[in-house]
């Protein structure tokens, strides 16, 4: 075992060369055949880059690209008080297929560059609860997003308060069949995301009271940054 | 033993018993002796490639995090090989648990003289001492070497505490060789292979003993005792495994046997990545499930193509020279890499390095087996 000796294989080097022959035949259409296959898959199915889907990109950025796998950057938001309504993360185009974001404003948004959003609804007694975190797709300056998001609700009549250099608060009523409804409401801008946070109720006391705890712990655990970058 | 990992050795090999007292590798026998000697191609193999992939896991990747520097290659074999396949740390941990393998299989081996062993000893601190020594004066001279934390200084304190390993084990001392426990864990398990030597029989008392020490430690450091040191024991299950795979193969453990420590062994390793918050995400059993089935079927399979290989010069040279150039990468192939900074670019300056490391090693491996004639 310890030494090495001649290949096994040697003592069959007398071959005849017509079996040599077919054997590279072999060998040939099966070459041939994969590759054969492999054209005919590139042509019926492209490359794989998936160019539709690259107008959605989100890079997250790599802290430790040692680690085996991409660490992605927890979702910034905190759980509402009461029973969930939705928490799901999907493409924009999907909240208004689903009914749950105003279709003009999700136009806006995904115009503006949006490409992903989460959203956590609660019930909380009388009082709804929401925050929906809007992530940029890559290539598109998150400031623009916020810009023409602050265009937007302008243009809709919120009564905007700027409460710190990338945050606005807003409340307005919403007159309903069944009562008018408070809605206290803030946005701001964290990194790449647009995050926005919305109380309301038929109470207007307990509508304000929900949303200023939301708005408290939100912003405790993920500020806003502190200008544009 | 019908049953073994290998089948029946033929009529010319002589089959190593396991308390035969026989030279393992790197005594100063050439490659085919040393092979035969250790029973197949599996525990050259290893080492080599282990300490492959150790320099390339340090002074390329490593390196390149510790210097916000992307080379292409690095940035592209992540991509292809180290995200899909989940081996973390560009393959440093797959080299290291490569090596604690062939480490346990060769310990399991031999159970040699008291004089031998004391001899063997002092050839594996050897490294750790030089490795220690260079690198506390290193730390007084402007240059980069591997620390823990980085940047470090080393006083006379420091210095000793790092000869006797206390650095490895607790959080309050600056580690000057990171990878030292690796050689330390070596020594264990050849400290093991002498309760080995009194304990004959058939059953697996020192491989259970080491599991069992290890879910000791374990254990304290769930309840937050030892902490650092259960960091380090927790591959030492590696070892075990690479004991038990040897004792399989010479026909004095059944399979069973083996797949159990196995398993247990395996099971260790994820324990303490609960246990251990700096394990945490590194995913290191899914490299021990590489690293173990490759090193198993390395022994199973040691035909005739990887004894070609580990006989090459190359290979021998990388396998006997493992634990100088493993320990040896952060003191003398860094300062190399600070050197060429700037005026080369990374995938470059590795090649000197590499250089610079080997060269140490080899003076280093040279000088502990002065009297052995090393080939």
């Amino acid at each position: 075992m310890g030494t090495v000796q001649g290949s096994p294989a040697s003592g069959q080097a007398g071959s005849t060369a017509g079996a040599t022959a077919t054997s590279r035949r072999g060998v040939l259409l099966t070459l041939g055949a994969l590759a054969a296959t492999a054209v005919g898959a590139w042509a019926a199915w492209g490359d794989g880059s998936d160019p539709a889907s690259a107008a959605l990109r989100i890079t997250w950025p790599d802290p430790d690209p040692r680690r085996p796998y991409q660490q992605v950057p927890p979702i910034p938001i905190v759980t509402p008080p009461g029973s969930v309504l939705i928490n799901l993360t999907d493409t924009p185009s999907a909240f208004i297929t689903n009914k749950n974001y105003s279709p003009a404003e999700m136009t806006m948004l995904t115009k503006a560059g949006v490409a992903q959003v989460t959203a956590v609804g609660a019930q909380d007694g009388p009082i709804v609860l929401g925050i929906w975190v809007l992530t940029v797709r890559d290539g598109v300056d998150p400031m623009s997003t916020l810009r023409q998001a602050n265009n937007f609700y302008s243009t809709n009549g919120y009564p905007m308060t700027q409460r710190a250099t990338l945050l606005w608060a807003w409340n307005f009523l919403v007159r309903k069949p069944g009562g008018t409804l408070n809605v206290f409401g803030a946005h701001y801008l964290r990194g790449r995301q647009l995050i926005k946070l919305e109380a309301y109720g038929t109470d207007p006391a307990a509508a304000q009271n929900a949303f200023d705890s939301l708005y408290d712990n939100q912003l405790r655990a993920w500020p806003p940054d502190s200008g544009p970058s | 033993m019908s049953r073994a990992l290998h089948p029946p050795a033929p009529p010319s090999q002589s089959p190593v018993g396991r308390h035969a007292a026989a030279p393992t590798y790197g005594d100063g026998l050439d490659a085919a002796d040393a092979m035969e000697a250790i029973g197949g191609p599996a525990v050259p193999l290893a080492r080599a490639a282990g300490t492959i992939l150790i320099l390339y896991g340090t002074l390329l990747g490593l390196w390149s995090q510790q210097h916000n520097e992307s080379p292409a290659l690095l940035t592209a074999i992540r991509h292809w090989f180290n995200r899909p396949l989940g081996i973390g740390e560009d393959f440093t941990m797959l080299g290291v648990l490569l090596l604690l393998l062939a480490a346990g299989y060769e310990s399991a081996g031999a159970a040699p003289a008291a004089r031998a062993l004391a001899i063997r000893l002092a050839r594996l601190y050897a490294p750790i001492l030089a490795a220690t020594t260079l690198a506390a004066l290193l730390t007084h001279v402007p240059t980069v070497i591997w620390t823990n934390p980085m940047g470090a200084t080393a006083g006379l304190a420091d210095y000793a505490r790092n000869l006797g390993l206390v650095g490895q084990v607790t959080a309050s001392v600056p580690v000057l060789v990171p990878l030292a426990w690796v050689v330390a864990l070596e020594i264990v398990a050849r400290l093991g292979s002498v309760l080995d030597s009194v304990v004959r029989g058939d059953l697996p008392v020192v491989e259970t003993i080491g599991l069992a020490a290890v879910a000791g430690v374990l254990f304290a450091a769930a309840h937050g005792h030892l902490g650092q040191l259960a960091v380090v024991l927790s591959s030492y299950p590696l070892v075990v495994i690479g004991q038990a795979i040897r004792r399989t193969r010479d026909g004095t453990l059944p399979i069973w046997a083996t797949a159990l420590l196995g398993v247990a062994g395996w099971a260790l390793l994820g324990w303490a990545e609960h246990v251990c918050p700096a394990l945490a995400g590194w995913w290191y059993p899914l490299t021990a499930a590489y690293a173990i089935p490759l090193f198993a079927l390395a022994v199973v399979t040691g035909g005739e193509v990887a004894e070609r290989i580990a006989a090459a010069p190359i290979t021998h040279w990388l396998a006997t020279r493992a634990q100088w150039i493993v320990l040896l990468a952060g003191v003398a192939g860094f300062p190399m890499l600070a050197l060429l900074q700037g005026r080369t670019s990374q995938v470059t300056a590795v090649l000197p390095a590499v250089a610079v490391t080997c060269l140490v090693a080899e003076a280093g491996h040279r000088l502990a087996n002065w009297r052995a004639a090393p080939r």
